[in-house]
């Protein structure tokens, strides 16, 4: 590696870093998701183990995960405020993700112009870049080790060396998240593709394939055994509710789909799976589109959500994009023009950072993914007027949050495995919102035990109401606001009990 | 004298497989709270009780509702052996039986030693054969009966006839396939008397036709389709007769790795496939597909230690993860039966003797054969409720009944199904309610319509107080 491909490896690194922390730092809340997280973390520290039986998320329920990551973070907490550390160290561990893609691209095109290039592209890709900046999301960790762990069998499959690195990777990846299943997929498509294609096989790579089978079945199987049992065959969907499963692909567009990778990674990506399948043998391009194949086969089942799926097929397109830029690259330097193959490199960055402009400003002004600050400050007044264990009852996604806040019971928050009949619940809190009887919702309420009632500012603009239709002044008392301010977060007690017992 | 050695190694390992599966028969018989492997041996009990007690019937005393008049009772029901000693002794001599008669087909098939015995090991961990191996019911006699007919089809002897006819009796599903099998080998060469092939298929046209004309109750039951979705289909989703997707995994990596001429790879591979489809909807043939299984697992194995590795730390790795795996999908077996039948179950159980004949007694799946058993009372559902019409009916109104909102709506479904008692285990309030007060559990506990009846440590039993409906 040349020492000035070294540097700018660096500055691009500390550039994307630095762009990641300075557009964090202008939102003062964190995203909905990370605050489960927070939650773990805090009580790590507090106690140094995670909360497997937490007493506030669905009024009492089991919590199922590896909590290595949790760990990790919570060695920062040390040093740094918890709301920093969710803030900065997601986004160092995300940002890496690109050093890791010069390195693939270096070992796929061997040349560094085109690695730093696809290197800055990987760190622009919209989805991947909302996904992992303000959520503290598992998925910082994951996406990187995901990929290094590609990067290292890349390098198995050419020299043994890279073996014990390999295994490590292959370990870590197993341990912190599930997402190992689809790094099994794709190899084993790999193996597939690689005899459709009649390439020479790799005894090493099937022996490697071999062992990551039977290891990441082995290890998922003593993580999640309870789960499994629990859930049967409805773990693959995490037990997410019907309504919020067809929600998350209904909701999105084929050019949102689009937009979310990015025209450039996707449209060179295309070409190189092209490439691929009927011009180039070649196996590092054969196990990216491997991944691809995996990950869309996946999200086509509706087995992956779909974001999650699309960061993972924005990063394998991005590498994947260098073999056709490559190409594209090289026929630049026969042109005539002095420097085309410069200016063209120049004019598709220019074009990359215009495209992803419009992206900082959705993170920006996407209120929808966190909780706005009036909201903030009602769970922070609940919990402290409001006597402990109280269950409140908050629209599903503002569950973990408010807990995080108030130190009240949820009825619902987004963790849904070892949850019964969650469908149901989910149907229940969300329609209560929109409910106009009196009786249903006092029904709907006592069933749930609940004590309190809020409706966020952020629930009023997404439901567009101001206020909960099925009130009354005798069964439901407002607490907050106190000065009967409208447009504010509302919060009523609930005084009610149905006269059934 | 080597052959001698060998002679005594393989009967040390049938030895030590049958001591591992008695494990779980051991415990159960050496605890001082006695109750049985699994739920359905009550059921079985039931009904051989029932032939001693009103001689062979095609109706469920308790249940009233029709039954297949299975010859597995009737033998047993005729030896007159008390049935809590046919209950510990059946499985063993049956499990020990079909041991020997696989060992013996294994050979038969000339495959090598290694595999063989690999596969042997592989078939008595995977929890389907287990089950059989551990558990009180016409399986026992089905397995036994399909390896007897296969083994007595590959030695050309027409008892072989004979032993199909009966497994048709028990389970005509399984005699059919057990003939296509038969039809198979032969096309593949592995059997030649062409004869028997004929006789195999008059006796089993016969037996069907039998019983069409004298318990179509039978046919009925053994072809309608069950679907009971994947969690039912694998044992990790925690079915006790479910496939094991590492020996699946095994079992394909041992197709793969073993050499064999293309018509019959390609004929092999739809027979498995077109096994294992057809074992989603009838869940018995499970325990031929899993037979075969193991056999290609046993490939898997000696094709992972034979090969030569280049990553040989990846070889020892590789082979302990499996061996892991295997350990564990046997001992997380023995564990789950173990506790699939809990004393104060059965305790609670024989505490509704004194429920009005009429009564309807609701409570899970689970304990629906325990509770007809110990309290002969019929319940809303049990074990046997998915092969009878109306099964999704009384899902529907199940989980009405568990997450009802409002007592009147309580009421009437409960009157309308003549529920009178409500039988609730640890296990339904975790699952259900996830140990809250929520739904059902809400009213039980605070509606002064429902009285507790009954309570120890793991039930509770509730008296419905209202008038119920009768029929």
């Amino acid at each position: 590696m040349k020492s000035t491909s070294k540097i700018w490896l660096i500055v691009i690194f500390l550039l994307i870093v630095g762009t990641r922390i300075f557009l964090t730092m202008q939102i003062p809340s964190l995203d909905y998701e990370a605050y489960s997280v927070m939650r773990q973390v805090e009580n790590i520290k507090q106690t140094g183990l995670p909360l497997f039986e937490d007493e506030l998320s669905y009024s009492g329920r089991t919590h199922i995960f590896s909590p290595v990551y949790h760990y990790f973070l919570t060695i920062f907490s040390f040093i740094m405020p918890l709301e920093l550390v969710a803030k900065i160290i997601p986004n160092i561990l995300a940002a890496l993700t690109l050093v890791i893609v010069f390195f693939i691209v270096k070992n796929l095109t061997e040349d560094e112009t085109i690695s730093l290039f696809t290197a800055g592209l990987s760190g622009l890709i919209p989805v991947f870049f909302n996904s992992t900046i303000n959520n503290a999301s598992i998925y910082s960790a994951v996406i990187p080790l995901f990929f290094l762990t590609i990067y290292y069998f890349i390098s198995t499959l050419k020299e043994e060396s890279y073996v014990t690195k390999l295994l490590v990777a292959m370990i870590l990846l197993t341990i912190i998240h599930p997402s190992s299943f689809i790094l099994v997929l794709s190899l084993l498509i790999f193996i597939l593709l690689v005899k459709i294609q009649g390439l020479r096989e790799s005894r090493r790579a099937t022996e490697l394939v071999l062992f990551f089978l039977f290891f990441v079945f082995w290890v998922n199987m003593i993580i999640y055994k309870k789960a499994f049992l629990f859930h049967k065959e409805s773990i693959i969907w995490q037990n997410l509710p019907i309504l919020l499963l067809t929600q998350s692909f209904a909701e999105v567009t084929f050019i949102e789909t689009i937009l979310a990778i990015g025209a450039i990674p996707l449209i060179f990506g295309l070409i190189s799976i092209y490439l691929t399948l009927f011009k180039t043998k070649r196996k590092t391009l054969t196990l990216l589109l491997s991944v691809c194949a995996s990950i869309f086969v996946l999200i086509w089942l509706q087995y992956l959500e779909l974001f999650t799926g699309l960061v993972f097929l924005g990063v394998a397109l991005c590498i994947m994009s260098a073999e056709a830029f490559k190409r594209l690259y090289d026929s630049s330097k026969l042109l005539k023009i002095e420097y085309a193959s410069r200016y063209l490199l120049i004019i598709t960055i220019i074009v990359v950072l215009i495209a992803f402009i419009p992206n900082i400003n959705y993170f920006l002004t996407n209120s929808e993914a966190r909780p706005l600050q009036e909201d903030i400050q009602a769970f922070v007044w609940l919990g402290q007027n409001s006597p402990k264990n109280s269950t409140v009852l908050v629209y599903p996604k503002e569950g973990g949050v408010m807990s995080f806040y108030s130190g009240q019971k949820n009825v619902m928050d987004d963790d849904f495995l070892l949850i019964p009949n969650i469908n149901a619940r989910y149907k229940d809190i969300t329609y209560i919102y929109k409910q106009r009887f009196l009786t249903s919702a006092i029904e709907t309420l006592n069933y749930y035990g609940v004590d309190y009632i809020i409706l966020t500012k952020q629930t009023q603009e997404k439901l567009n109401m101001t206020d909960l239709m099925f009130v009354d002044q005798t069964c439901f008392t407002k607490i907050y606001p106190q000065n009967n301010q409208t447009q504010v977060p509302i919060i009523y007690k609930v005084n009610c009990v149905l006269n059934s017992a | 004298m080597k052959n001698e050695i060998q002679k005594n190694y393989n009967l040390l390992l049938i030895l030590v497989i049958l001591v591992l599966i008695c494990v779980p028969i051991i415990i159960k018989t050496t605890t001082s709270q006695k109750t049985y492997l699994a739920e359905e041996t009550y059921y079985h009990e039931r009904m051989i009780q029932q032939i001693r007690a009103d001689g062979i019937t095609t109706l469920d005393n308790i249940q009233e509702q029709n039954i297949s008049t299975n010859i597995f009772y009737i033998i047993f029901a005729y030896t007159y052996i008390p049935t809590n000693i046919l209950i510990i002794i059946i499985p063993i001599i049956f499990a020990a039986l079909s041991l020997l008669i696989m060992f013996k087909i294994l050979k038969m098939l000339k495959l090598n030693e290694e595999v063989a015995k690999y596969g042997l090991i592989v078939l008595v961990i995977s929890p389907a054969i287990l089950y059989v191996f551990t558990v009180f019911s016409p399986k026992n006699f089905i397995y036994l009966m399909f390896l007897l007919t296969i083994f007595l089809a590959f030695k050309k002897n027409y008892w072989g006839i004979l032993t199909l006819m009966l497994l048709s009796l028990t389970n005509a599903i399984i005699g059919g396939i057990t003939l296509v099998l038969l039809i198979l080998s032969y096309l593949l060469n592995y059997t030649k008397d062409k004869t028997q092939i004929y006789g195999c298929g008059l006796i089993y046209v016969l037996t069907l036709l039998g019983l069409f004309l004298f318990s179509k109750t039978n046919l009925i039951i053994d072809f309608t389709p069950t679907i009971l979705g994947f969690g039912e289909l694998f044992s990790e989703f925690g079915s006790l007769q479910g496939y094991t997707i590492m020996i699946l995994g095994l079992a394909i990596i041992g197709i793969a790795s073993w050499w064999m001429k293309n018509t019959e790879r390609t004929t092999i591979i739809l027979t498995i496939s077109a096994l294992f489809v057809i074992s989603i909807i009838y869940p018995t043939i499970k325990l031929i597909t899993i037979t075969v299984f193991a056999v290609y697992a046993g490939f898997a194995i000696d094709y992972l230690i034979k090969r030569e590795w280049i990553l040989e730390i990846l070889k020892n790795i590789t082979l302990l993860l499996i061996i892991c795996s295997l350990i564990f999908t046997m001992v997380v077996f023995n564990a789950t039966i173990l506790k699939t039948v809990s004393y104060e179950n059965v305790l609670g159980a024989s505490q509704l003797t004194s429920a009005d004949k009429g009564d309807t007694i609701l409570s899970s799946e689970k304990n629906g054969f325990i509770i007809q058993n110990l309290a002969a009372r019929k319940t809303f559902l049990d074990g046997a409720s998915y092969k009878y019409p109306g099964y999704s009916d009384k899902i529907i109104i199940l989980e009405q009944i568990y997450y009802s909102k409002n007592l009147k709506n309580l009421e009437e479904q409960l009157q309308n199904n003549s529920i009178k008692y409500i039988f609730v285990d640890s296990e339904m309030k975790q699952n259900l309610w996830n140990n809250k007060e929520e739904g059902l559990m809400f009213f039980l506990i605070n509606a002064k319509e429902f009285v507790k009846v009954y309570e120890n440590n793991n039930i509770e039993i509730y008296r419905y107080l209202g008038e119920i409906k009768s029929d």
